[in-house]
This record gives structure tokens, C-alpha cells and sequence, in this order.
């Protein structure tokens, strides 16, 4: 009989508790699945959108923290399509507006002639016209608002008519709509002012030897390849480590339910713990199966975590659509071993009173029991 | 009396000494050994009597260092012993019967009889082979892969027994082994016990209030008020 087979038959015999501590796990690391991948996946999002539109590389202002916060000016937009190797420059605007009852409503001004706008997989319609009060809405965004070809939008007091429906398989991007660069100017007030401009490049071998000249020779500007852009801004490194504070704490206070759970287990087998101590089981010994006893509920409950944290993902995308572009689509897989080893190592941290409590079990105690 | 076959010669009983030991409860309030010397000889059966609550289990305690003394020690073999590292000697020298059996239920019979194997360190195997050759001499062979909580009251102590003699013990400690069960398995697991320490040679120290069961002992001690009043 291994130690693993006595943890798996004490976990066994009271399977309610058990699964209960497992499920108190699941709910703590699948929070914590939920918020860093949230922060994950909003930066996964906009890192999406420069992949779909074959960007190699993002410029945006120095010290900007976030895209909204970042402003190019047409100079600069002109200044960097003549540097060596780069074959386009494509200009993004971004601006967020209340619609008709979303208060999150994002815009993305997109030169229509870039490779954004082009990429872009029309389910119906057209693209807006440059310069027109034209936008063509993301399928989200479209079935959330009721919206077709044809219908009026209003955005910031501005009518605006819906040329088309887009599918870009992007959450964020589907969340909202597509319009001109020159209307997002127009509407947020940017003027001449972009917040992005997308690279492409002739080599893309050459994407981060670019990106370090521009940051390199531009005192003003901050460039990176298109898959590591996002993370430059502190804004988002911010949100993300914040997200990852509320994850521990969720995590701990998961783990404090089951430590409390695994004070109660132990006081019923004080009893069976003197005994095994009385017959020559050593501290160590006992709390190794303490330890075993806490890894495994701690691990099934990692485990169950990702099912579970699916399930929220789909049930708020179901109910909730415009969290849609905030939240990951899917688990981030990338995330789970992380997820394990923090949870684990909550865990063994709820363990530690028990696991006091179990090795000062006194073996005499053996022999007075009734 | 029968013999038993898993006695294993060449392991000579332990030799017990206690010096003045004293131990007290409930911050020196309860007094329940008060300055006991005993001596007991290698493969020497003794019985501890006396009436409840006079110190025989605290006493019995002490003697397996399984209880710290507040004063006085116990000599093991000759050599003065402490609790340090106590776990391990008891692994491999000596079987505790308690008054209850105090087998983990969620265990299997066979189960429960190897733990004090895992303790000692024994392979897998040889504590499978073991614990199945103890179980079948003591007629409880078919109930090896049952489930502790399911035995009978008669069973489960016959099973403890096994669980108490799996290390081959050196020393055997049992605190009222017959009080809980039927006379016949009384007189079963009074019959194993001799005969495992007639055969291997063990010491063997008892708490019993039962006459006949002190009367198979070699030498009894009475006990009172923690203390030693003479032969019972």
C-alpha cells in the first residue's frame, strides 16, 4: 500500500467533502484563469488585429499607455513610409462611444485602401467610402444591436449608415465598427492625429531591425513587430498584474475555505492519525500524506478549473455580448500550467495549519481514546 | 496453546527497565504514574493490574515511548531511552494492541496490517506476502480485501492483533486486548499472543482487569494511584 493509495481512500470515503474541497479549488483557480486571461486576452485581442491584417510592425507614441493614449501625427506618418525596407504605412484611429445602451462601443478608422480594411471578410455590403458617414459593423456587434446594410447608426450625435456586416473570427474587432480614419478624426476629435500606423515590410526577416530603427531614430515614437507590440504599453501591463493581484487573492481566499475544510477532516481522524503515529508512522511521514491529501484536491481542483472557467467564458458571451471583446474567446490553454503551480502552491500554504495540527497529534493519544 | 508459525528466531525479547517514572495530566493536577520502577526481563510476560484510571495505560505509554515522562526514563536494552527517534524503533520492534482495535476503516483488512510495514520501510511485496501469511494464520484470510468498517467486533480486534504482530515484534504492548471482545475471541487472541511470544522470544506487558488473563502471564504487577503495590 503506497501513500497514494491512503490518499486516494481517505479522499474517497468522504466524497462530499472532498468534492466540495475540489470544488472550492476550481472556483479560486478557475478566478484566477478568468482574470489573467481576461488581461490576456484583451492584449491578445489587439495583437490579433495587427496578425489579421498582415501588419509586421506597429508604431505608436513613446510612453503612450494604451493605443487610445497614443498620437502620430502626419509628418510622421509621412516620414515613415519613406524608411528603407518599408513597403506600407497604414494609419488606425481608434475611438470608444456610448450605442444605444453600450457603453463600450469601440470604433476603429481604418484607411480604406490599407491592409486592415482589406482583410477585412465581408458577410454583406461594402466598405465605407473614404470620407463618407459610412461604417461597416462587426457580426457581434450587429446581431447585438439589431443592425443590417442600410441601417442608421449614430455615433457621438453623428448618423452614420451601415454599408456592411464583417466577420474578422476577432472579438474585439467584431464588437464594433469600421469606419474611415478621417470620421473616427472627425468624431473624437483627433484631427489630423492618428493613434497607429501599420508597417509592412519587404523582409519580413527585417521586422524587429525596423522596429528598433524607428525607435532608435524617431525620439517621439515606440515601434515593435506586430505579436509584441501590445505589450509595451504600461497601461496594460498594469491592468495585467493588477488582474493578477485580484487572481491571488481569489485563489487564497478559495484555499482558506478548503484549509478550513481540511482543519475539519483532521480533527475527525486525530484518532487515526495517533494510532499510525503510535505504530511508527514519524512526523514526516504524516505530513507527507498531509501534503499528498492537499496536492491532489489541490491539482483536481486546477484541473477542474479549466471546464469550469469555459463554462463562465461562454455563459457571460451568451448573456453579456459586448464583454465579448474583452474577454478571451477560449481558455487560454498557455495559462493552465501556471495555473496549477499557483494553486498548488496556495494550497500547500492552506495546508500548513492542518498540517502543524496532524504532526503535534500526540501518539499517546492512541491509547486513551475510547 | 499453539504455536505460530511466523515467529521469527533470533530476535531476543526486549529487556524494559522503568527508573522512578512519573507522569501527570492536566498541568500536574492528575497524577497518573507517581515514581514507578519496574523491571522486566527479555521474553518476560507481565501484567499490569489494577483499577481503572490507576495509571496501567499511562504506565504501558511510557514503557513503548509513546509518552514523554515528566520524570525518571525507561531503559531499553540497558541503554537509557528518549522519545527521539522513538517512531522508528517502535516500527521495527514493537506490536501495540490497543483495547479497540483502532483499524482505519477506509482500509482493507490486509491493508491495515501493513501499515506498520510502510513505517518500517518494508517492499511492497514482502508486506503483501506478510500481512496475507499473518491473516491466514489468524483465520482471517478471506476478509484480507475487505474493508475494515465491515468486519465483525471480534474480527477487527483478531485483525489488529495481526496488525500489532506484522513487524515481527520484539516487544508486545496491549492495553486490555481481550476487554472488548467475546470470550472465544478473548481466549483466541490471548492463545496468539503467548504463543507469538513463547515462540520469538518477545517481551510481552499487558494491562488486563481480567484474573485469567493475568493468570497466564509469568509475573503481575499491581498497580494503584500510579504507583506499584506489589504482585496482584
Amino acid at each position: 500500500m503506497t501513500t497514494t493509495r491512503l490518499v486516494l481512500r481517505e479522499l474517497t470515503r468522504h466524497p462530499v467533502r472532498s468534492a466540495a474541497c475540489i470544488l472550492g479549488v476550481a472556483a479560486g483557480a478557475g478566478a484566477y484563469l478568468l482574470l489573467v486571461g481576461a488581461a490576456h486576452g484583451f492584449l491578445g485581442h489587439f495583437a490579433a488585429l495587427t496578425r489579421l491584417s498582415g501588419t509586421d510592425v506597429v508604431v505608436h507614441r513613446a510612453r503612450a499607455t494604451s493605443p487610445w493614449g497614443s498620437s502620430l501625427t502626419p509628418a510622421e506618418i509621412a516620414a515613415l513610409a519613406e524608411l528603407p525596407g518599408v513597403t506600407g504605412v497604414s494609419r488606425m484611429a481608434l475611438g470608444k462611444t456610448a450605442v444605444l445602451g453600450d457603453h463600450y462601443f469601440l470604433v476603429f478608422g481604418l484607411d480604406s485602401a490599407g491592409p486592415l480594411a482589406r482583410a477585412l471578410p465581408l458577410l454583406s455590403g461594402r466598405l465605407p467610402r473614404s470620407g463618407a458617414d459610412e461604417a461597416v459593423i462587426g457580426v457581434i456587434a450587429a446581431k447585438r444591436l439589431a443592425l443590417a446594410p442600410a441601417a442608421t447608426l449614430e455615433l457621438r450625435g453623428r448618423r452614420v449608415t451601415v454599408t456592411g456586416v464583417y466577420r474578422s473570427s476577432h472579438a474585439l474587432l467584431d464588437n464594433g465598427a469600421v469606419v474611415g480614419v478621417e470620421l473616427v478624426q472627425a468624431l473624437f476629435n483627433l484631427h489630423d492625429g492618428v493613434n497607429l500606423a501599420l508597417l509592412t515590410v519587404a523582409d519580413p526577416r527585417s521586422r524587429d531591425a525596423i522596429a528598433a530603427t524607428v525607435t532608435r531614430h524617431y525620439s517621439g515614437l515606440e515601434a515593435g513587430a506586430a505579436d509584441a507590440w501590445v505589450s509595451m504599453y504600461g497601461q496594460m501591463a498594469l491592468v495585467e498584474s493588477f488582474a493578477r493581484l485580484i487572481a491571488l487573492v481569489a485563489l487564497f481566499v478559495a484555499m482558506l475555505g478548503v484549509s478550513s475544510l481540511l482543519h475539519v477532516a483532521l480533527a475527525e481522524r486525530t484518532g487515526e492519525l495517533a494510532v499510525l503515529r503510535a505504530i511508527g508512522w514519524t512526523r514526516a511521514r504524516v505530513a507527507r500524506l498531509v501534503l499528498a491529501e492537499t496536492a491532489v484536491l489541490a491539482s483536481a481542483g486546477a484541473v477542474a478549473a479549466v471546464p469550469l472557467a469555459e463554462l463562465v467564458l461562454r455563459l457571460t458571451a451568451a448573456l453579456q455580448a459586448q464583454a465579448a471583446g474583452f474577454l478571451p474567446v477560449h481558455v487560454a490553454l498557455s495559462l493552465v500550467p501556471e495555473t496549477v503551480a499557483v494553486t498548488l502552491a496556495a494550497g500547500l500554504l492552506g495546508a500548513i495549519g492542518p498540517l502543524v495540527r496532524a504532526v503535534r497529534i500526540p501518539p499517546a493519544r492512541a491509547l486513551r481514546m475510547p | 496453546m499453539t504455536t505460530h508459525p511466523s515467529a521469527e528466531p533470533g530476535r531476543p525479547g526486549i529487556e524494559l527497565a522503568a527508573h522512578d517514572l512519573r507522569k501527570a495530566f492536566e498541568h500536574g493536577l492528575v497524577t497518573a504514574v507517581d515514581g514507578v520502577t519496574l523491571e522486566v526481563r527479555s521474553g518476560e510476560l507481565v501484567a499490569l493490574v489494577g483499577p481503572t484510571g490507576c495509571g496501567k495505560s499511562t504506565l504501558l505509554a511510557l514503557l513503548g515511548l509513546i509518552e514523554e515522562p515528566d520524570a525518571g526514563h525507561v531503559s531499553i536494552d540497558g541503554h537509557m531511552a528518549t522519545l527521539r527517534g522513538a517512531e522508528r524503533w517502535r516500527a521495527e520492534n514493537v506490536g501495540i494492541v490497543f483495547q479497540l482495535h483502532h483499524l482505519l476503516p477506509h482500509l482493507t483488512v490486509a491493508e491495515n496490517v501493513q501499515l506498520p510495514l510502510v513505517a518500517a520501510g518494508l517492499a511492497r511485496t514482502a508486506r503483501r506476502e506478510r500481512a496475507d501469511r499473518l491473516l491466514a494464520e489468524l483465520g482471517l484470510a478471506h476478509r484480507a480485501g475487505t474493508l475494515a468498517a465491515r468486519l465483525s467486533g471480534g474480527e477487527r480486534q483478531l485483525a489488529a492483533l495481526a496488525r500489532a504482530l506484522a513487524n515481527r515484534p520484539r516487544l508486545l504492548l496491549a492495553d486490555e486486548p481481550t476487554g472488548s471482545v467475546d470470550s472465544r475471541t478473548g481466549a483466541l487472541i490471548l492463545d496468539r499472543l503467548l504463543a507469538w511470544s513463547r515462540e520469538a522470544g518477545a517481551t510481552l506487558v499487558l494491562v488486563t482487569h481480567d484474573q485469567a488473563v493475568a493468570g497466564a502471564m509469568d509475573r503481575v504487577v499491581a498497580i494503584k494511584d500510579g504507583r506499584v503495590v506489589g504482585p496482584g
